[in-house]
C-alpha cells in the first residue's frame, strides 16, 4: 500500500497536515464559544434601556416562529433578562395580526434590509427600535 | 427523538439498498453504502412524501405513517430478500480496519475529531441563532411549516411571497417536515440532523474513493483536508441547503468517475445509474443542481460512447434521473412560480453582461473569498499534492478532468447568474458567494488529487 511506501518526509508532511486541521478546527470551536458569550453580553448592554419599551410595544404581537412563546400585557416576563433580550435580538422577530397566515418576519441581524427581509405580504413598519428590532404589521391591516 | 428516528428509517432504506444492490465485484460495499444510501434514502423518502401529499391535501399525519411504513417496509424486504449479500459487505471493512497502519488509524482519529468539532462548533452557533439562517426561516423551514400545518397543495403557498423563492425545489423542506411532522414539535435543532447526516456522508464519498485507491492514511487525509475549509460549522447551523447540494453533486462527480473506471459493463452500468439518481436528486436539492444534471448527462452520454454502449449508458443514466426528474416536475409544472432570477428582470440581459463594473466588482468579491476563506485550505490541499506526488501518483485522466468539467460549468453558471442578477448586486454577491465556494470546494479537492490516478508500483 501507498503507506508503505511512503518516506518519512511525506508522512511528515501527512502529520502536519493533520496537526493543522485539528487546531483549525479547535479555534474554530473557540471562536464560536467566545462569540455566543460575546454577544449575548454586547446585546444585553445595548438594549438595557430599551427593554421597557420592548415589553410594553412588542407585548401580544410578538412570539418566534415555531415556539408560540406569547408575552401576556402585564405579567411578569418568564426568564432572566439576559434571556428575553437574546432571545428577542438574535432569534427573528414574527409580529401577526389574528392569524398565521398574515405572518410577516423580519430578520433582525439585518436591520438594513428590512425591504428586502419581508416575508408573505407587504408590511409597514409601526416602530423601528434600532439595531435590528422592527416592529411591523401586514400593510392595510386592522392595527 | 421519534422524528430523529423517522429520518433514520429512511438513512437506512437507503444504506440497505446500497448493500444489496451494489455489483457484486464492487469492493469497500459497506463503505460505498454508508456514504450513499444517506444521499439515497433522503432523495427517495422526500419523492415519495411529495406524492403523498400532493394525493393527500391538506392530511400530513397519514402521509407520514405511510411514508414511515414504506421505508420500515423496503428496508425489511431488502433485507430478506439480499441478507447474504449484506452480510458480505460488512464483514470485509472489518479486516481492512484490524490490518491498517498505525498513521492510518492516527488520520481516521483525526478525521472523526475534526468531525466532533464541527459539531460542537455548529451547536454554539446554533444556540446564538436557533432557527438558522435568514434562508432556512423563510425559505426551507417555512416551507416545512407549511407541510406540517397542512397547507400543502395550495399554489398560494409558493407564489404569495415574492422573497421567499417558490421555485426552490423540495427535498430539505420535506425531510424537516417529515421530523417536525412525527415529532408534533417544531423544534429548530431537527434540520441539523439531516444537515448533519448528508454532511457526514460527503466526507464519507470523498474518504472512501480515496481508501479504496490508496488507503485508510490517504482517504483519512483527504478527508481532513476538505474540512479545513473554516465555513463547515457554522454553514452547519444555518440550517441551508449548500451542504447537502455539495454532498449530492461531489456524489454524482465521484460515480461518473467510478463508471469511468469500471471494466465489467453490469459495474459500469450500476454506477451510471447512481449518477444519474445523484445528479437529479442535486435538482431536487436546489436549481443549482439543474446545471449539474445537465453536465452529468453529457459526461454520462460520452463515457457511454466512448465505451461503445451509448444507447445502454443513456438509457441507465435516465432511468436513475427518472423518478426524481418526474417528481421535481411535477413541483415545478403545478406549484412553482417562475423564478425570481428570470421573472423580475427591469434592463436587458446584453446590458447587463457588457457592464464592466458588475465584472468588477464580482472578481473583488472572488478575491476576497480566495484571500480570506480558501487560502488556508488550498495550501493544504497542494501540501497533499506535494505528498502524492513524492508517492510516485501519476495522475490518468477521468477522475480529475470530470471534477474540472463540473467545477468549471458551475463557476461559470454561479458568474453568469451574478452578472444577470435583477437584484442588487452587492447583496446578491455579499450573501451567496462564500456559499457557492462551498458547494464548489469538494468538487476541487477530488480534482486536485486525482483519485483516477494509480501508483507506477503498487505493493499489496
Amino acid at each position: 500500500m501507498v503507506d508503505e511506501q511512503m518516506t518519512w518526509l511525506g508522512k511528515l508532511i501527512l502529520l502536519t497536515i493533520m496537526s493543522l486541521v485539528l487546531v483549525g478546527k479547535w479555534s474554530g470551536v473557540s471562536a464560536s464559544r467566545d462569540g455566543l458569550k460575546a454577544g449575548v453580553d454586547d446585546i444585553v448592554a445595548t438594549y438595557r434601556n430599551r427593554l421597557e419599551p420592548l415589553k410594553t410595544d412588542l407585548k401580544r404581537e410578538v412570539f418566534r416562529l415555531g415556539y408560540d412563546q406569547i408575552e401576556e400585557p402585564g405579567q411578569p416576563l418568564p426568564k432572566s433578562e439576559a434571556w428575553i433580550i437574546s432571545q428577542y435580538v438574535l432569534a427573528p422577530i414574527v409580529v401577526t395580526q389574528q392569524d398565521l397566515d398574515q405572518v410577516t418576519l423580519v430578520d433582525c441581524l439585518s436591520p438594513t434590509q428590512v425591504e428586502k427581509t419581508m416575508s408573505r405580504t407587504d408590511v409597514d413598519v409601526i416602530k423601528n427600535y434600532g439595531q435590528g428590532v422592527i416592529l411591523v404589521a401586514p400593510k392595510g391591516g386592522s392595527r | 427523538m421519534i422524528g430523529w428516528i423517522s429520518t433514520g428509517c429512511a438513512v437506512l432504506m437507503g444504506v440497505l439498498l446500497c448493500l444489496a444492490l451494489l455489483p457484486p465485484m464492487q469492493r469497500g460495499r459497506l463503505g460505498w453504502s454508508l456514504a450513499l444510501g444517506p444521499l439515497v434514502g433522503v432523495s427517495l423518502s422526500s419523492c415519495l412524501l411529495f406524492l403523498l401529499m400532493m394525493v393527500a391535501d391538506g392530511q400530513p399525519l397519514w402521509v407520514l405513517l405511510v411514508d414511515g411504513l414504506v421505508s420500515v417496509g423496503v428496508s425489511v424486504g431488502v433485507g430478506m430478500r439480499w441478507g447474504g449479500r449484506i452480510s458480505n459487505g460488512i464483514s470485509e471493512p472489518l479486516s481492512a480496519v484490524k490490518t491498517a497502519s498505525s498513521i492510518s488509524l492516527i488520520a481516521l482519529v483525526c478525521l472523526i475529531v475534526s468531525l466532533g468539532m464541527i459539531g460542537a462548533e455548529c451547536w454554539n452557533h446554533h444556540r446564538v441563532r436557533p432557527d438558522g439562517w435568514w434562508d432556512a426561516v423563510m425559505i426551507w423551514n417555512v416551507r416545512a411549516k407549511f407541510f406540517v400545518r397542512g397547507t400543502f397543495g395550495l399554489a398560494h403557498d409558493f407564489q404569495v411571497d415574492p422573497m421567499g423563492h417558490g421555485d426552490y425545489p423540495l427535498m430539505l423542506p420535506l425531510s424537516v417536515s417529515r421530523m417536525w411532522g412525527i415529532e408534533g414539535i417544531e423544534h429548530p435543532s431537527d434540520p441539523l440532523v439531516i444537515q448533519g447526516i448528508l454532511l457526514v456522508s460527503l466526507v464519507m464519498l470523498i474518504v472512501v474513493l480515496a481508501t479504496e485507491r490508496a488507503g485508510l492514511m490517504w482517504g483519512a487525509t483527504v478527508g481532513l483536508v476538505m474540512l479545513s475549509w473554516s465555513a463547515y460549522g457554522e454553514q452547519l447551523s444555518w440550517q441551508i441547503a449548500d451542504i447537502p447540494l455539495s454532498a449530492f453533486l461531489l456524489g454524482t462527480c465521484v460515480a461518473l468517475t467510478k463508471a469511468a473506471s469500471q471494466r465489467e459493463k453490469e459495474a459500469f452500468l450500476w454506477w451510471l445509474l447512481m449518477s444519474g439518481f445523484l445528479a437529479a436528486s442535486s435538482a431536487w436539492m436546489k436549481n443549482e443542481g439543474l446545471v449539474a444534471m445537465g453536465i452529468a448527462a453529457l459526461i454520462a452520454g460520452f463515457i457511454s460512447w466512448r465505451r461503445g454502449m451509448m444507447a445502454t449508458g443513456v438509457i441507465t443514466f435516465i432511468k436513475g434521473a427518472g423518478p426524481v426528474l418526474l417528481v421535481l416536475g411535477l413541483f415545478k409544472l403545478l406549484y412553482a412560480p417562475p423564478s425570481d432570477l428570470l421573472a423580475t428582470r427591469t434592463v436587458s440581459m446584453t446590458e447587463l453582461i457588457t457592464d464592466p463594473t458588475r465584472h468588477e466588482m464580482i472578481w473583488k468579491f472572488i478575491e476576497f473569498l480566495l484571500w480570506q476563506k480558501a487560502c488556508w485550505p488550498v495550501c493544504l490541499l497542494v501540501a497533499l499534492v506535494v505528498v502524492g506526488v513524492m508517492t510516485r501518483w501519476r495522475i490518468s485522466v477521468a477522475g480529475t478532468v470530470i471534477a474540472l468539467v463540473f467545477i468549471v460549468a458551475l463557476t461559470g453558471s454561479y458568474y453568469l447568474a451574478y452578472l444577470t442578477t435583477p437584484h442588487d448586486l452587492d447583496w446578491h454577491l455579499g450573501t451567496s458567494i462564500h456559499r457557492l465556494a462551498l458547494q464548489v470546494w469538494p468538487l476541487v479537492v477530488l480534482c486536485a488529487v486525482g483519485f483516477e490516478s494509480r501508483q507506477k508500483t503498487t505493493v499489496n
